[in-house]
């Protein structure tokens, strides 16, 4: 095989469990690869700046970029709490299932519309082009609806465990609330916010949680809702009993690590 | 800002923002890959590359800077998912037996593919790499991509044919193709 015949083999794919016929060649595995979503994914945001904290932590420099105080975890376990809002698919699945949703279910309907308008006779009144659309964007809906509970059966999920907590929506979003579910893990405490009526952050912002306590707010995650409603795995390092209170924030990118006082939930998560 | 590799490397090894952010920036893609395609969790991949990012700091003070940075970190990352496995592996036992599991060695050429495959895509220019992504992991047609995108089809074609071009001279050499 020389780069032409690999390039040739790669751009159609290569070889696709199933197809009639078809034998595995050189470069089947790389193009596999490319189809993986672990190819694709995107590193956490933030991400370097908790490996600088971490860095400074370890080198015992004055951190800064985070507002924890002595005694308790270090930076790095701040840094660590991390969130994931996973648009739909839940847990286990990876974030680029979003954009797959997405960029199918765009095409569908480009596709449905475009049969459509192929379809409707010149001077054939425009209402008929609605039953062949609205029928092929039912049969996307079923489907997508289908292919999301394969998913979820498929990583045999559950609900979260441990304890709810109802979270209310401030001024800034009435609309908004959540469930917080509370649960002690050796590693940390595990919870679980499922969001409800709190808009996606608009480009260039971002939500970001945090609790609270005597001692200070210590921040657990950030996420930004843009694909809809959904669970928000948050990890924080610190006790909730010495933390109690749940927030969560608007935050602009660029302004730093310090909360903002655009609190849009808020709620206690120690009974 | 960096003449070379070892001097960003340098850089790293001293702390300084701007090497270190350069190297995240530069490597927690591929490490991310190696993650996800060693352990199938997104949570244990993010750990894996932020854990890896940590160990290439404390370690770059004794790298060896006439060699090539990438395999340098993609072998931390592969050590850590393969201690990350093992972890895992133990935590998914009894503890009575936990001390006889055998964890099953991660694959070292597919781990490096997955790497290899990752580092070259993030070469390749944006406009191509959108393609690309639209047309492997989205699944879409070459129409399709141009409509998501907004561009002609026949910009597709051809960005879509220089891209595999692109690819398969960085990738090659896994396949042993001939010139």
């Amino acid at each position: 095989m020389n780069e032409d015949e690999l390039a040739d083999r790669l751009e159609t794919g290569g070889h696709r469990p199933g197809a009639d016929g078809a034998t595995r060649q050189p470069g089947d595995d790389l193009a596999e690869l490319l189809r993986d979503a672990a190819t694709w994914a995107e590193p956490e945001s933030g991400g370097a700046d908790a490996l600088l904290a971490a860095i400074r932590a370890e080198r015992g420099e004055d951190v800064g970029l985070w507002p924890v105080r002595t005694g308790e975890p270090s930076p790095w376990s701040a840094a660590y709490g991390r969130a994931e809002a996973v648009d739909g698919a839940r847990s286990g699945a990876y974030r680029e299932a979003g954009f797959i949703d997405g960029v199918r279910r765009r095409a569908a309907h480009r596709s449905a519309d475009r049969a459509g308008a192929t379809q409707a006779a010149p001077g054939r009144p425009s209402l008929w082009r609605w039953p062949a659309a609205a029928a092929a964007a039912a049969l996307v809906l079923v489907v997508g609806a289908a292919g999301l509970l394969a998913v979820q059966d498929g990583n045999h999920e559950r609900g979260p465990e441990g304890e709810a907590f109802d979270i209310a929506g401030t001024e800034m979003a009435p609309d908004a609330s959540a469930v917080a579910t509370v649960d002690a893990k050796p590693a940390g405490v595990a919870i679980v916010l499922d969001v409800h009526g709190l808009p996606p952050a608009a480009p260039g912002t971002y939500y970001q949680a945090w609790v609270e306590g005597g001692a200070g707010k210590v921040t657990v995650g950030s996420f930004h809702m843009r694909g809809g409603d959904g669970w928000i795995y948050l990890w924080s390092g610190v006790e909730a009993a010495r933390y109690p209170m749940l927030q969560v924030t608007l935050e602009h990118e660029g302004d730093g690590e310090q909360a903002s006082d655009d609190v849009v939930l808020v709620g206690s998560i120690d009974s | 800002m960096w003449p070379d590799d070892a001097d960003l490397v340098a850089g790293f090894a001293a702390g300084d923002d701007l090497a270190v952010k350069a190297i995240y920036e530069r490597f927690a893609r591929p490490v991310l890959t190696v993650g996800m395609s060693a352990l199938g969790r997104r949570d244990l991949a993010d750990e894996v590359v932020q854990t890896t990012m940590l160990k290439a700091w404390r370690a770059a003070g004794t790298f060896d800077r006439t060699r090539d940075l990438a395999p340098w970190i993609y072998a931390i990352a592969r050590r850590v998912a393969i201690d990350i496995h093992r972890r895992e592996a133990r935590a998914a036992v009894p503890t009575e037996i936990g001390d006889e599991v055998t964890v099953e060695p991660l694959s070292f050429s597919r781990t490096w593919e997955a790497w290899e495959v990752r580092s070259a895509v993030e070469r390749l220019p944006a406009d191509e790499r959108d393609v690309v992504r639209l047309a492997h992991l989205g699944g879409l047609t070459h129409r399709e991509i141009a409509d998501e995108l907004g561009v002609p089809i026949g910009t597709v074609k051809s960005r879509s044919a220089r891209a595999h071009r692109r690819l398969a001279a960085m990738l090659g050499h896994l396949v042993e193709v001939t010139k």
